[in-house]
């Protein structure tokens, strides 16, 4: 009995929840020591020369002090690979949020709008590149047309979701209150939508860093993170790969914790209004 | 005052298919600075009547009319106090109280300055910066009452806004609505289903019956003021109410009070 109580008691588990940082730390070792027993195992096996961890270190220092990797520095790079897709994100969040808001104040707007944003969000981004060649030719516009493809839908999608999740007795008291169409715009629905339009935007900006990758592999560009990884292919220069690979996921990683988590701390949770879910997608 | 004449309501659901009867021939007029009470069974259409009032809904027929000018929008000229406080979780209390104001384009300093002073009003200017979910259910409904107080208007229209809270905390509110009520002398439209605080509120009472709503009887509260929910006229009236609710033809009047 007693010993039921104790593991039912609050300090007893607290105290065996590991802390963010352990959580950190173990997942990192266990990832290296995979990683070591992965390269040694290739190597002695089937001779292949896998980077070791040590390897992509060293070569992580060498591009980050500079050094040139495919005719530019790993800063250009990743430049490159940012900008296309702020820029694609950019366009996809001001037209997804506008068809979301024409949406929900036109149910005829909604009738068209909904159904096909349903319909073509799961087609995955890469699908969409010949009719981006098509239409565009190779290059950097193409690149962004993917962009934005990946990331609209789930923006209309959200934005819609959330506009609606705004309670009428909300509006009717703001109509109440003398608020002009302006202030409930800005006042009422944008504040009310936003638990929901913050997990759009991290959908979108989740799918649209996955298909900027994949987009510059394919698209015909000679810079950026996707096109650097697929030429160390001709180069055998696996551990660059290696690199940019980790800047890519590193980039989610502060997208995430630097920019979601900040928002929603200032925001939602201190307005009381609880996390809408869509916390996965950059996993 | 508030003129209400031939009113009828009928919701229809959005099929067009089915049709209920919700407020049938309500006349009603309440003078300025006049504290009512409307009071019936669950479905007799209080609520209805309140929303109208408040210009949320178009009645069917009927017409209501403020001071001779037709009511057909809300307006802060006729503050609402809701059920369920519906106060802007993204706003702080202040900034919530602030909100009218800063819709009639009131400069924000001046704004947050006379919201304060409200806030004070209503015992809460050491919560200006909370935000509601913090609050509790009585405080919140403070905040709703101080929200709308601030836009100075003609009437308040209130629907069992006390019902969330616990008895002891509920007399308090009743006791500072109606020191306010006191102060600023405004037109006070209040729903509830509670008979003991009908009486302990209410210059007059309607008394609601179902199925098309209609008011069936109307009574006057004359007992003075401050009330006493203990004292012998007071149960007395509140059994006669509650009979009066009953039953469909009103039994003899007691002594304390006047029938219309
Ligand atoms: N939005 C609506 N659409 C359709 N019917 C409604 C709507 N609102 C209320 N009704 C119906 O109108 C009738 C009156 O409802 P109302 O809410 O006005 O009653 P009430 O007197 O306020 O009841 P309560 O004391 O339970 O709050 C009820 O039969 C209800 O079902
Ligand atoms: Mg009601």
């Amino acid at each position: 009995m007693t010993v039921t109580l104790a593991y039912l008691s609050v300090p007893y588990r607290v105290s065996t929840m590991p802390n963010g940082g352990t959580i950190i730390l173990r997942s990192a070792l266990f990832l290296l020591i995979f990683w070591i027993i992965t390269a040694f195992a290739a190597q002695t096996l089937h001779g292949i020369p896998l980077p070791t961890p040590g390897q992509t270190f060293l070569r992580g220092i060498e591009l980050f002090s500079g050094s040139l990797f495919l005719q530019h520095s790993i800063y250009t790079h990743l430049g490159y690979s940012l900008y296309r897709w702020a820029l694609g994100s950019l366009i996809a969040v001001l037209i997804g949020s506008i068809l979301g808001f024409v949406a929900t104040s036109h149910i005829k707007a909604e009738r068209i709008i909904l159904p096909l944003s349903a319909f073509f969000q799961p087609v995955p981004s890469l699908a969409w590149i010949p009719l981006a060649i098509l239409l565009l030719g190779l290059g950097t516009r193409s690149t962004i047309f993917i962009i934005f493809l990946a990331g609209v839908f789930p923006i209309i999608i959200n934005v819609v979701a959330g506009i609606k999740s705004v309670p009428s007795s909300l509006l009717r008291a703001a109509a109440m209150l003398g608020a002009s169409p302006q202030i409930i715009f800005w006042k009422v629905l944008v504040p009310g939508a936003l638990p929901h339009t913050l997990s759009g935007l991290r959908t979108s900006l989740a799918n649209s860093w996955r298909a900027l990758i994949a987009a510059e592999m394919v698209g015909g560009t000679d810079l950026g993170l996707g096109y650097a990884i697929l030429q160390c292919r001709w180069s055998l220069d696996y551990p660059s790969a290696f690199v940019a690979i980790f800047i890519i996921a590193l980039i989610g990683l502060i997208i995430e914790r630097g920019v979601f988590r900040k928002i929603e701390l200032r925001t939602i949770k201190v307005w009381g209004m609880g996390n809408q879910g869509g916390d996965q997608c950059w996993s | 005052m508030l003129v209400i004449e031939e009113l009828y309501h009928t919701y229809v659901s959005t099929d067009s298919e089915q049709t209920l009867p919700a407020l049938a021939n309500i006349n009603l007029t309440v003078a300025d600075g006049e504290f009512l009470c409307l009071i019936g069974p669950s479905g007799s259409g209080k609520s209805t009547l309140l929303n109208i009032m408040a210009g949320f809904i178009t009645p069917t027929q009927g017409t209501i009319k403020l001071d001779n000018r037709r009511v057909n929008q809300p307006s802060p000229e006729r503050g609402v106090v809701f059920q369920d406080h519906n106060l802007f979780p993204w706003l702080t209390v202040l900034e919530n109280v602030a909100f009218g104001l800063h819709c009639q384009g009131v400069p924000r300093q001046r704004a947050y300055r006379i919201a304060q002073e409200m806030l004070t009003l209503v015992d809460l200017a050491d919560y200006s910066f909370f935000h509601p979910h913090q609050l509790s259910g009585g405080m919140k409904q403070r905040v709703a009452l101080a929200r709308v107080l601030v836009l100075d208007p003609l009437v308040l229209l209130m629907d069992e806004p006390f019902n969330a809270v616990d008895p002891q905390t509920r007399r308090k509110l009743q006791d500072q609505l109606l020191t306010l009520w006191k102060q600023h002398r405004k037109t006070i439209i209040f729903v509830t289903h509670n008979v003991d605080e009908a009486i302990y509120l209410a210059d007059r009472v309607a008394i609601f019956g179902a199925q098309p709503g209609h008011i069936k009887t109307e009574m006057q509260i004359t007992l003075p003021r401050p009330r006493q929910s203990t004292t012998a006229s007071f149960q007395r009236l509140k059994t006669y109410l509650l009979q009066l609710m009953e039953q469909n033809i009103p039994p003899d009047l007691p002594n304390l009070t006047s029938h219309h």
